[in-house]
């Protein structure tokens, strides 16, 4: 990606700037960073015991999913209704858009969240825990 | 109360919070917090040990 990304800049010459070249810099950074941190996870998965991976990656899910709660919680507390999908208040603020403003632990947009959820759904369903894996579901 | 206390402290020694740490810093939406978690980690990723288990697991994919 990070050679794709160099020759893309260099066969534009009409187009490169000091303004590509400021976005190529930080798209090359990017993707370094994803290396850097695909490695200390590699070697991390590598040499760690395996149960405490499995009970660090539940705790990360279980953090995830406690967040999205609170903030349900929040919306819920703010509209003064139980199900604030069919609240239509603050010209329809929430609504059916409600799930956009669920964010999980990474304060991320909500498509993050929901792949941080759908992940965490299949890494229960895996582990036969059945009553966390139906978690993610019901903050979303 | 002491039962308690000791599965929380059995709990504290079967998670690895440094990867949890670096987990939850990591996939924060702010790029500064990603580059200072990912320097942190690497700066003293050499002092990291495992020592309670020095044989390498064998397939990675594959967690049973």
């Amino acid at each position: 990606m990070i050679a794709i990304g160099i020759i893309n800049y260099l066969i534009q010459p009409k187009t490169g700037g000091m303004k590509q070249l400021l976005a190529v810099s930080l798209g090359i950074l990017l993707w370094l960073l994803c290396l850097a941190a695909w490695y200390y996870i590699f070697n991390v998965v590598r040499w760690e015991e395996k149960g405490k991976l499995h009970n660090t990656i539940s705790v990360f899910f279980v953090l995830h999913i406690t967040v999205m709660f609170l903030n349900l919680f929040r919306i819920m507390i703010e509209c003064g209704s139980l199900n604030p999908y069919t609240y239509k208040g603050f010209n329809q603020k929430y609504f059916i858009s409600t799930g956009d403003f669920i964010s999980g632990v990474t304060f991320d947009s909500p498509v993050t969240t929901a792949m941080i959820s759908a992940f965490a759904v299949l890494y229960f369903l895996y582990r036969r825990y059945f009553i966390l894996s139906l978690l993610p579901w019901l903050a979303s | 109360m002491k039962l308690v206390y000791q599965n929380l402290i059995g709990w504290k020694q079967k998670v690895n919070w440094m990867l949890l740490l670096f987990l939850l810093l990591m996939l924060d939406v702010k790029l500064a917090v990603k580059l200072t978690v990912l320097v942190i980690t690497l700066l003293q990723y050499k002092k990291m040990s495992f020592k309670e288990q020095s044989v390498r697991n064998n397939f990675i994919f594959i967690y049973h």
